[in-house]
């Protein structure tokens, strides 16, 4: 998806026209390309309609309404609230229609903010002020029904924190339709573009932290685990309690915890295990470095340990040397440096943007076990001289199964992060998923694996489509976390088993799609016994079944469940 | 201020406004002329001069300042006297 161009389509009816260019520029910002489109001003539900039948789908669709004007407008005599919120009720059903490879966001409504009787929220005379707030309910419960398509632009809460004076602009809302300030504009644009990086640029998956002053105050090392500062009852303790229920809510996420920090091991531990207010646990650490080197050199440990990327790493730290250092020897490393003002500390990570997520599912919440399990493998493989044995100590079982509706999210999150061990590098949203479900020309088959360390999680993905008499391997990768152990194999070997139970093939096409990140496969089709068919940027290959050098590996159990 | 302060000043504010060098905008530069001076982008030139020159325009003259020089005669009537 980078590099290509986002389109944008407004569905509207009032001048948002500058809300499009404040987007285009704060895309910009974050080296995202972005074109805009405008519907016209009324009839909303023809506007849906016409795109739902457009063959080019745009990227996003933004509806936002101005009360104001909708529904004949609000100041008009016969407007009537029944009347308004069935109108609204048509736009959301005709919304459901838009191609499902769209994303959709929906700008909340601005409640008034004066009326005539403040006082008496019943009075039928209120109507016209108080609809904000049951058209907000309705379109909240709409989006929650639709999590992984939809989201809300929430113009209420931007409205709220900007205040009145820099959201209503009233001179150009009556000359021009258009009603905001220029504050509110950026805002709203900043908004869309948060959301746009979640879908569209690579995600943050490691969140690397100091301890001393950034997860509690003071130097644990000088003044001891009982006189550090993280007291909720008291300041500057209550900042850094509410700095690691933060940290706690991104670990929830997903996010793999880490900690890199200049101390003595059982100083750090003492807090985390022992501290009656420390939030964050032993538990939820995935990886550390807590010793006396340059940090520099421990994150780029973590990541080889992680077998992740320096990209995908945000490193929090309290120190400017510190920072500066990371900054200077990893520029792909994203840096937060707390700052000294320590009340604002629990809120710098979720302004960031690096933790934003469009929605969260269970294995995002197992992740860190799984990474822990890691340092057991770790530890085995060193008693282990040959592979093979190490491989068999493992005793490792795998499920391996077609995908089905409720592996959706997770299928389409494999597409989304899988760099390393990725053949084509094909980004599909949920949506696409769900297409591919319903299409008889594709089948998917997802793998999940475990060993005695324990569960690997939904860990390996491969899409083949149907191409004449022949078949093709349109997407195939594993979670970094169970590269080299052969569960490519018994992905490949098992997945091509079931599928000649329904298709008829002699020949499995595949490709090979070079990135920055996936050299760890270039070789992977030579290995399985494929010849290869072309030499563009998309190396094309091409085997017999018959002719087939890879097969099942012994060291793997097929499981029907685990 | 004089009238060639005005003028450059404006110039600027209607170029940073329109997102166009200022070499590109003529002396006598309109909206006839500049095709990113729509009625939308209208918006910001008129919000641009009034930060720039701690003015606000009448209703009234919004829709008649289609150019630079009746930018600048706009600029001149509110600014006069300060």
């Amino acid at each position: 998806m980078m590099g290509t161009e986002l389109t944008i389509h407004f569905i509207r009816n009032y001048t948002v026209e500058p809300i499009g260019q404040a987007v285009q520029e704060a895309a910009q910002r974050v080296a995202l390309s972005v074109k805009t489109h405008f519907g016209g001003y009324d009839n909303l539900g023809a506007e849906i309609a016409t795109l739902s039948s457009s063959p080019e789908n745009p990227s996003l669709v933004i509806v936002t309404i101005d009360l104001e004007y909708f529904s004949g407008g609000i100041f008009s005599p016969k407007w009537d609230r029944g009347q308004v919120i069935n109108d609204f009720n048509s736009v959301l059903a005709a919304i459901d229609l838009i191609p499902s490879n769209s994303l959709v966001l929906l700008s909340t409504f601005l409640p008034a903010f004066r009326t005539s009787l403040p006082w008496t929220p019943g009075h039928p005379v209120l109507g016209r002020n108080s609809a904000a707030f049951e058209l907000n309910t309705i379109l909240r419960d709409f989006v929650a029904q639709r999590p992984n398509r939809c989201g809300i632009l929430d113009f209420e809460r931007i409205a709220a924190r900007l205040g009145e004076s820099a959201t209503l602009d009233r001179r150009f809302c009556l000359m021009m339709k258009s009603p905001f300030k220029q504050e509110f504009i950026n805002a709203a644009a900043e908004e869309i573009v948060r959301f746009l990086k979640c879908r569209f640029l690579p995600p943050k998956k490691v969140l690397v932290l100091d301890c001393d002053n950034t997860l509690w105050g003071g130097v644990v090392g000088e003044c001891g685990p009982e006189n550090i500062q993280l007291d909720p009852y008291e300041y500057p303790g209550i900042s850094y309690y509410r700095f690691q229920s933060e940290v706690l809510a991104i670990a929830e996420k997903g996010f793999l915890v880490c900690l890199c920090s200049k101390n003595d091991e059982a100083s750090v531990w003492a807090v985390l295990d022992r501290h009656p207010h420390c939030l964050l646990r032993r538990d939820k650490i995935a990886g550390y470095r807590i010793n006396w080197a340059n940090k520099a050199a421990n994150i780029k440990e973590l990541a080889l340990e992680l077998n992740l990327s320096l990209d995908s790493m945000v490193f929090v730290d309290d120190d400017p040397a510190e920072c500066e250092l990371v900054r200077s020897q990893f520029p792909e490393v994203s840096v937060i440096q707390v700052s000294r003002k320590i009340y604002e500390f629990p809120d710098v990570l979720n302004a960031s943007g690096f933790f934003d997520r469009l929605s969260v599912n269970q294995e995002d919440k197992q992740r860190v076990h799984y990474y822990q399990a890691e340092t057991g493998r770790r530890e085995l493989q060193k008693r282990h001289v040959d592979a093979q044995g190490f491989l068999r100590d493992l005793k490792m079982k795998a499920v391996i199964r077609p995908v089905q509706n409720g592996d959706i999210p997770r299928a389409s999150q494999l597409c989304q992060r899988t760099n390393q061990f990725n053949l084509t590098s094909k980004r599909y949203a949920e949506s696409d998923v769900a297409l591919f479900l319903d299409d008889p020309d594709i089948k998917m088959f997802l793998l999940q694996p475990e060993d005695r360390f324990g569960a690997m999680g939904q860990s390996g993905l491969i899409i083949f489509r149907k191409t004449g008499d022949g078949v093709e391997v349109d997407t195939f990768l594993l979670s970094c976390r169970i590269i080299g152990r052969l569960l490519d194999r018994a992905l490949f070997c098992e997945s091509l088993r079931m599928l000649s139970r329904t298709w008829q093939f002699n020949e499995i096409r595949a490709s090979f799609i070079p990135t920055q990140k996936n050299d760890i496969v270039s070789g992977l089709w030579q290995d399985y016994g494929f010849s290869r068919i072309s030499s563009d940027d998309e190396e094309t290959y091409a085997c017999l079944v018959s002719a087939l050098k890879v097969s099942f590996p012994d060291v793997i159990e097929l499981a029907e469940n685990l | 201020m004089t009238k060639d302060e005005i003028k450059t000043r404006a110039r600027a504010a209607l170029a940073k406004a329109l997102k166009v060098p200022a070499e590109t905008i003529t002396d006598n530069a309109s909206q006839m002329d500049l095709s990113d001076w729509d009625s939308v982008r209208h918006m910001n030139v008129v919000l641009a001069l009034e930060n720039d020159f701690g003015i606000e325009f009448e209703d009234a003259e919004l829709p008649t300042l289609t150019s630079l020089p009746l930018l600048v005669a706009a600029v001149e009537k509110h600014t006069a006297g300060l």
